[in-house]
């Protein structure tokens, strides 16, 4: 069925941008770069993202589109078919950010499990962590209101890829919130394909973000 | 191999119609039943039937 919705998506990819090289996840990866030499522009596709979730029958999985120029996301879509929610890079007008002002902070189920020592410094400074699958849905839950920030530490058992959290982080950007790596650098994207180990934070303002990155510091002894 | 016309301008004059046939498409094929898992990939990513159908 996804495999069907994949070449629907493609088809229609084909019809309304012709010649727009096509990475998509569950189809398999391609180097865009040898794809369409030439080409800066790539369409990155995930018809699935969240499969767990999906499973689950919770609500937490999304269709992801970005589309990207020289590996940098400039247009995203997130569609989440249990909420009919849309999050669109392009419409900020329409997807309203929700202010949560609760000092909810989305991290993964496992992440609070693994981390009891981040938990502790989160809750030091009154931020509340709660468990949030996967990037692009810890994104959106800041859109919706039901996060305030989100954190993914840096794990090199769990890389994530560069396409996972494309659409997510252009739309995040579009929205005004603050995602960067751990390390405050901007969160390289540059190359898609290639996992990466960093962890990231994202905020609604600053000094959340400024809050969570001290939290994931590890305190000298 | 084919040189790329396509630019960010075109895609973006076009992305309202390619944001509704995504949802159409989506909506479509979202599935009705719970899927199963039938294969684990190598990155620890789940596979389900749902997929695969």
């Amino acid at each position: 069925m996804w495999n069907f919705a994949d070449i629907e998506l493609r088809a229609a990819l084909a019809r309304l941008a012709p010649g727009l090289p096509v990475l998509s996840e569950e189809m398999g990866r391609l180097d865009p770069a040898k794809a369409t030499p030439g080409s800066d522009l790539v369409a990155v596709l995930d018809p699935i993202d969240g499969t767990r979730s999906l499973i689950e029958q919770t609500d937490a999985w999304h269709c992801s589109l970005a589309i990207c120029e020289r590996g940098k996301p400039k247009l995203g879509l997130v569609y989440q078919p249990g909420r009919r929610a849309t999050y669109d890079s392009a419409h900020t007008k329409t997807t309203h950010v929700v202010a949560n002002n609760g000092g909810v902070v989305a991290l993964s189920a496992s992440a609070i499990q693994a981390t009891p020592e981040l938990v502790a410094r989160l809750k030091a400074v009154h931020l509340q962590p709660t468990p949030v699958a996967h990037a692009v849905e810890k994104i959106v839950s800041i859109l919706d209101g039901r996060a305030d920030a989100a954190i993914a530490p840096a794990r090199i058992s769990h890389p994530f890829y560069a396409w996972d959290i494309a659409a997510a982080a252009i739309i995040a950007e579009a929205h005004g919130l603050i995602l960067r790596s751990a390390s405050g650098a901007t969160l390289d994207l540059g190359d898609l394909q290639q996992p990466l180990y960093t962890g990231w934070i994202c905020a609604r303002d600053e000094h959340t973000w400024t809050q969570l990155r001290q939290a994931l510091e590890v305190p000298a002894a | 191999m084919a040189q790329v016309d396509v630019t960010l301008a075109d895609v973006t004059a076009c992305w309202d119609r390619i944001t509704r046939a995504l949802i159409e498409i989506v909506d479509r094929a979202a599935p009705t039943s719970t899927p199963a898992i039938v294969w684990t990939r190598p990155s620890g990513e789940l596979v389900t039937d749902v997929e695969l159908r």
